[in-house]
């Protein structure tokens, strides 16, 4: 018999949904099935902004954030920077990664590189620009700022978690003329992204590029259980209000929303 | 010394670091005009102070309690061959050992899992280690992660969306203890906008689905309540912020000029 930890049932049977919903279009996907998704302008331009640095003969800068490796922002960041890696291997344009973590530098260090390898330009690969800066926030900002106006990127990738330093980051960025790309799924910092980058991706989408940018049937499959569990949780909200105006606490309870 | 507009003096203790903490402000105030050699001064005293103030905190909060003294307890214990206390076993009052809160020489499996990553330095012909310690990290951390993340992000929006819907039923509100709301048209207009600004705005992160008949009208009504919620945090935010520079003028007008 399985035993679920008290409190956790709601999680628990969330969880499962989306791991049946996974196995079931991983099945789909192995027997050929093509999923559609739907654009995304912040990740279709990505291949634009690396092609506009190569044409420029400029560097990307692509910051993760400013939190540690073990955020799911952060996880995201770095799958995302190993595509973009892969490109500006492919391309032979220089990319910069300052860090905010040592565990983020070095995963980042250690996926440019298998990048840089797929790509069969290993040699071409420089440890040295992927580096740590500062575990503090504004000593951090302030180095990335001093990077910008003096290297000039011109591309700017701001993907994964930050704090007040967004706008900072992302007017900097937009003063030396670079185009940006941010993503993050920190709800106070999205509106600063938005009116100073050229192109955001709002939390999901965030969590949502890898797969995108992979182009991966396989791994698109994981977008379509993502979908699956959206609409489950879609129509629990629609049942759960009509249940609750109708006199059942029923759901409210079950989600601990009561005692 | 007497300075000008009673100016702190910089001779005292206490003017030193007035004096250093205003030069340092201006210093990167001057970035607003360009780049330029005293906002390098700054942003590389800045870096440089920070990072060795970083490692001394995570010597004295993570290395030393969690990784120095458990090694040196674990010998001591080791030494004196009491091999159990030694990996931080402890006697079960129900007979045999049991783990104990101290880890003791147990901590030589995360040490291990460090060292691997310091292998991609210092001998990269085994850097293929490493991929067992991030391997165990991010496994661990998501772990940990995914379930927090669906309790705090899903499952209380969820929540949070209809539950206002329960509160303008007597029945419900009496079953779950809510405070019964009484049913104005300004309440059952908040409770239907909750609902509808949820739906709509999680029916613009459908990826797979063709944005097209309801699911575009949604999308766009999703898009428009992200929009309006964003623009609130923006000026709530840009409030708190101007704050902040106010706080560095009142540092330089009224603790360095000394003026008012």
């Amino acid at each position: 018999m399985i035993a679920v930890k008290e409190g956790v049932g709601p999680e628990f049977v969330l969880l499962m949904l989306f791991v049946v919903s996974l196995l079931y279009f991983l099945g789909q996907a192995r027997k050929g099935v093509h999923f559609k998704i739907r654009k995304i302008a912040g990740l279709d331009a990505v291949n634009e902004a690396i092609g506009r640095a190569t044409e420029m003969g400029r560097s990307i800068l692509y910051s993760t954030g400013l939190e540690v490796a073990s955020h799911i922002a952060t996880i995201a960041s770095l799958t995302i920077l190993s595509r973009v890696a892969r490109r500006a291997a492919r391309y032979g344009t220089r990319l910069q990664v300052p860090s905010f973590d040592p565990v983020v530098m070095t995963l980042a260090q250690e996926m440019v590189r298998d990048s840089f390898l797929q790509e069969g330009r290993i040699e071409e690969f420089s440890p040295t620009d992927i580096f740590y800066l500062s575990g503090e926030q504004f000593a951090y900002t302030a180095a990335v700022e001093g990077i910008m106006v003096r290297e000039k990127p011109s591309t700017v990738f701001l993907m994964g978690y930050f704090y007040a330093e967004s706008l900072l980051l992302a007017e900097t960025g937009n003063a030396i003329g670079a185009i940006q790309i941010a993503g993050s799924d920190a709800v106070t910092q999205l509106p600063f992204f938005i009116v100073s980058c050229d192109y955001t991706l709002i939390g999901e989408e965030l969590y949502a590029a890898s797969a995108y940018l992979s182009g991966d049937p396989i791994i698109m499959s994981s977008l379509k259980a993502q979908d699956m569990s959206k609409a489950v949780i879609w129509v629990l909200m629609i049942v759960g209000g009509v249940a609750a105006f109708a006199g059942s606490p029923f759901f409210l309870a079950w989600m601990g929303g009561i005692s | 010394m007497t300075f000008p507009y009673g100016v702190v003096s910089p001779l005292t203790s206490e003017g030193v670091g007035i004096w250093v903490a205003a030069i340092l402000t201006l210093a990167i105030f001057s970035f607003l005009w360009k780049d330029n050699p005293f906002y390098r001064f700054a942003e590389h005293l800045f870096v440089g102070v920070s990072s060795g103030y970083f490692l001394s905190v995570y010597w004295w909060t993570v290395l030393k309690p969690n990784l120095y003294e458990p090694l040196v307890n674990g010998f001591e214990a080791l030494g004196a061959r009491d091999v159990s206390g030694a990996f931080g076993f402890v006697e079960n009052p129900n007979g045999g050992l049991m783990v104990g809160e101290e880890p003791q020489l147990r901590v030589l499996v995360p040490l291990a899992l460090g060292l691997f990553i310091l292998l991609i330095f210092v001998a990269p012909k085994y850097a293929w280690l490493s991929k067992i310690s991030f391997a165990w990290y991010i496994g661990v951390a998501s772990g940990f992660a995914i379930p927090t993340a669906l309790a705090t992000r899903v499952l209380l929006q969820m929540e949070g969306a209809y539950s206002d819907f329960c509160g303008l039923n007597a029945t419900c509100a009496a079953a779950t203890g809510i405070d019964p709301i009484s049913a104005t048209s300004g309440f059952w207009i908040n409770a239907v906008v909750m609902l509808v600004g949820t739906l709509c705005a999680l029916a613009y992160f459908f990826f797979s689905l063709p944005t097209k008949g309801a699911l575009r009208v949604m999308n766009r009504v999703g898009i428009g309540f992200l929009m309006v919620s964003f623009g609130a945090s923006f000026g709530y935010t840009v409030m708190a912020r101007i704050s902040l520079l106010i706080g560095r003028f009142q540092f330089l007008i009224r603790e360095w000029l000394e003026i008012a």
